[in-house]
């Protein structure tokens, strides 16, 4: 599921695509993260980022994060990830220059991949929180919107089962006696 | 079959304890009203991490489908959320002006990118760092979407909640208070520095200065400062501003301040002011001297203003910019009537980090100071500025110069040139005290002087046969003989014979002893470098911090005796290269204080080290192909912290494996490989 927010036309955004809204303890889901409207930058490119993702430990673990190749290959970036338990900081700095990384960028940038594993049921907001976006001359770009996602942890069948069970017999247990 | 039902019952109310959870969530239009305690769902908050300090609130239903969700946060930049008021956040507290951020989203609505506010009413966090508990009311408007408002109550105590400390009784609590320790509930604060007045009395900071460039009418290209002690100070209401004087008896100086028609005078800047307000421009007006502006124009600025409930001005601060006409020469200055301290820098009209009384040009940017003439008047100011001035550098032992190196110019000295078949120059200074130069540079008899190079000489006027004359002497002193050469750089004469260039170099030596005597003469000159002096920034090049930049005031904020002119931005291991070395070395100190006010790494000069100065750097490399050979040996960079020492790893590996590659492409690196033909760092 995707927060979906208005994009505004001509600006710069950051969204995250998951690869499905919700899993089964023990299933993976796989985020993707995106800067949108890149077009829109003035020297046309994105040259450096620095974002930092939150989500609600407990929920789901981090599984590995790739950052991709928006800024240029592995020669071409210097690139760095910090993990914790509820966050993760993607950073990358292109090498590249302005033209070759306006050749190398459309409007629409996959700057990022973070493999989730469902820990336990429950359900967290995926959203980015500190972040700074730099363009092909390091000069500063205002991110104008994000769209983060909502990521769900379902219970087993069975312990749905357990659970329905346990609820009805705790309404039968309720039920004067004669 | 019994057991098995206490046992899902244990696990049915091991839930949350009941009380305390509490959330309302509303749009305003009545389109959205949701109300949910814990009877209906349950509540989790994550940690509080410390800068920022950051509390997130989830609720969900029990319902496996998530029937009903709402997502909080709320954070601030400060280490730590405290009950109190904060304003102007934004969806990232790094966005927020006042560093306060908010998200709320639900299924039902709420947004990552609004702005809004929340009052904390209660904070508590567990030893461990988690949530313990949490109330607060917020405000937060979305694009496109009615206000939504709501209050969050997560394991909270209250109400009523625990009233947050209040030590000096006053009804402001202490996360708010002014003044924490003398009661002051109206919290004043005149001088809007977050310092209540009761803590902060200080307000007697009382003077006039202004600087001018030359030209201007009512400045005269003067200088000056005045306090209490050179004359009265008086500050009244005026035509819905402020007029402020000085009366020294000699000298009398005013300035008029007025708001726009309508408006109050309140701190803030006033562009485009005029001598008469109007509707949508300020009034300025600065005299003195029985000298003002018939069309004045300009700028102020109001730091600080008070005033009685009479009407009467209580305490100002105002830094100005005036213009006698749209555009040419100005006046800057500061008036203050018993201001407060803490308005210590000295105002800086042209913005360029030198306060006016010491900017040499004080109406244009211009932070390297540079005045190639030392006349006291920027080049900024002064773009067809001709050097005028005499440079002598005596070695011990030397007669004349006493082993000192002397610089006077028009700032400092009268320099006088008189043009016959050579050139006399006289240097007349009359601070600290009257003394006078003199220069000779003669022809061989029966020649005219002219551009080149004399050697031989003799003291002038006693040379003999084809050799020039040379004489310096002063304060004094002189030579009975000499023996020395000189070098004329530029000579003109107009029509009439009289000077108007010329440029020597010369040296010196009094009966022809060892000392020698240098220095260099300028008089309406094209040439502004000294001998021995090759940035001309009138600093020799043996004393010189930086001496192939030019940088008069030879500041060496890392006192490393290195000058800052020489430190190159991006250079980070100042090997006089930018290279990718110097990138890494960048991007590893992500969020690393500065190391000195001017921190080499801090590229785009920001006062923080971020992956854009990572970017600015490397475009700015140096070095052919950003590739330096000795990449193999990159030293481990200190990590700015744990969290990013990982990075520093992962960026060091990326240096290594460029490195890798430049080395199995050297020395002959095909010139259409990708990463050398698009990289930023190509030289």
């Amino acid at each position: 599921m995707v927060l979906a927010a208005a994009t505004p036309a001509g600006a710069l955004g950051l969204r995250i695509d998951a690869s499905a809204d919700a899993a089964l303890p023990g299933e993976a889901i796989t985020a993707t993260v995106r800067l949108i409207g890149v077009e829109s930058a003035p020297t046309g490119g994105v040259g450096a980022f620095d974002i930092r993702l939150d989500w609600s430990a407990g929920v789901f673990a981090v599984e590995s994060v790739a950052l991709l190749s928006a800024l240029g290959d592995t020669t071409d970036v210097l690139a760095a990830t910090a993990n914790g338990a509820s966050h993760a900081r993607l950073t990358a700095v292109s090498l590249l220059a302005p033209d070759a990384l306006a050749a190398l960028q459309g409007d629409e940038i996959a700057i990022a991949s973070v493999v989730f594993r469902a820990v336990a049921p429950g359900r967290t907001t995926l959203g980015p929180t500190l972040f700074r976006v730099g363009d092909a001359l390091g000069a500063y770009l205002a991110v104008d919107h994000f769209e983060g996602a909502v990521l769900r942890v379902v219970p087993e069948p069975g312990s749905l089962a357990l659970l329905g069970v346990g609820l009805a017999a705790a309404a039968l247990a309720r039920q004067p006696r004669r | 079959m019994k057991r098995l039902v206490v046992t899902l019952l244990g696990l049915v109310t091991a839930l949350p304890a009941q009380a305390g959870f509490w959330l309302l969530v509303e749009e305003d239009g009545g389109t959205l009203h949701r109300e949910f305690t814990d009877a209906d769902g349950t509540f989790h908050a994550d940690g509080i991490d410390p800068s920022p300090a950051v509390a997130l609130v989830h609720f969900v239903s029990p319902h496996p489908s998530g029937s009903h969700w709402w997502d909080f946060r709320f954070a601030t930049l400060s280490d730590a959320l405290i009950p109190g008021p904060y304003d102007d956040a934004r969806g990232s507290e790094t966005d927020s002006p006042a560093g306060h951020g908010l998200w709320v989203v639900g299924d039902e609505g709420g947004c990552y990118d609004g702005s809004g506010r929340f009052d904390v009413l209660e904070a508590e966090r567990a030893p461990d760092g988690s949530l313990r508990r949490f109330a607060a009311h917020f405000a937060l408007a979305c694009p496109g979407r009615p206000i939504l408002r709501g209050t969050l109550y997560f394991d909270a105590s209250g109400p009523p909640f625990p009233p947050p400390a209040d030590s000096d009784g006053d009804g402001v609590f202490d996360s708010q208070d002014l003044c924490v320790d003398v009661p002051d509930p109206d919290q004043a604060d005149a001088d809007f520095d977050r310092v209540g007045d009761a803590c902060d009395p200080s307000y007697d900071v009382t003077y006039l200065l202004f600087d001018s460039t030359p030209g201007d009418w009512v400045g005269q290209g003067l200088r000056r400062t005045y306090t209490r002690t050179d004359g009265g100070f008086h500050a009244m209401p005026y035509g819905g501003g402020v007029r402020a004087y000085f009366d020294g008896g000699s000298d009398f100086w005013s300035i008029v301040v007025q708001p726009p028609q309508g408006q109050a005078l309140v701190p803030g800047v006033y562009e485009g002011a005029s001598r008469f307000p109007s509707a949508t421009h300020a009034g300025l007006e600065f005299s003195g001297d029985g000298r003002g502006c018939a069309e004045p124009s300009g700028r102020f600025e109001v730091l600080e203003i008070a005033t009685a409930a009479t009407g009467e001005v209580e305490r100002l601060a105002v830094d100005f910019l005036q213009r006698c006409g749209a555009t040419g020469p100005a006046v800057v200055g500061s008036v203050r009537w018993n201001a407060s301290l803490a308005f210590g820098d000295l105002p800086d009209a042209d913005g360029d980090g030198v306060p006016d009384v010491d900017d040499v040009c004080p109406t244009d940017a211009d932070p390297a100071q540079a005045d190639r003439d030392w006349d006291g008047i920027g080049d900024a100011c002064e773009p067809a500025a001709q050097a005028a001035f005499v440079l002598l550098d005596s070695e011990p032992g030397d007669f004349i110069g006493q082993g000192q190196r002397q610089l006077f110019s028009a700032a400092d000295a009268t320099i006088t040139a008189t043009a016959g078949l050579g050139v006399w120059i006289e240097v007349h200074v009359s601070e600290p005290f009257l003394d006078s130069l003199s220069f000779f540079f003669d022809p061989p008899f029966g020649e005219r002087l002219k551009v080149g190079t004399y050697s031989g000489a003799m003291r002038s006027p006693f040379q003999e046969g084809d050799a020039p004359g040379l004489s310096v002497f002063g304060s004094g002193r002189g030579c009975n003989t000499l023996t020395g050469w000189f070098e004329v750089l530029e000579h003109e004469v107009d029509a009439r014979g009289r000077l108007r260039r010329f440029a020597a170099d010369f040296e010196q030596h009094c009966e022809g002893a060892a000392p020698a005597l240098r220095g260099s003469v300028r008089y309406g000159s094209s040439f502004y470098a000294a001998a021995g002096d090759r940035d001309g920034d009138g600093v020799l090049d043996a004393a010189d911090a930086c001496p192939d930049a030019p940088d008069p005031t030879q500041a060496d904020a890392d006192a490393d005796g290195l000058g800052d002119a020489c430190h190159q931005a991006c250079d980070a291991d100042g090997n006089g290269a930018v290279d990718l070395r110097d990138v890494g070395a960048v991007f590893a100190s992500l969020d690393a204080p500065l190391a000195t006010p001017v921190d080499v790494r801090d590229a785009d000069a920001d006062g923080q080290i971020t992956v854009l100065d990572a970017r600015v750097c490397a475009l700015r490399c140096t070095a052919d192909g950003c590739e330096e050979t000795s990449l193999v040996e990159i030293p481990t960079p200190e990590p700015a912290g744990a969290a990013l020492g990982a990075a520093a790893l992962l960026a060091l590996g990326a240096l290594q494996r460029r490195a890798r590659r430049a080395a199995v492409s050297s020395p002959a690196r095909s010139p259409s490989s990708r990463g050398r033909s698009s990289c930023a760092c190509c030289g």
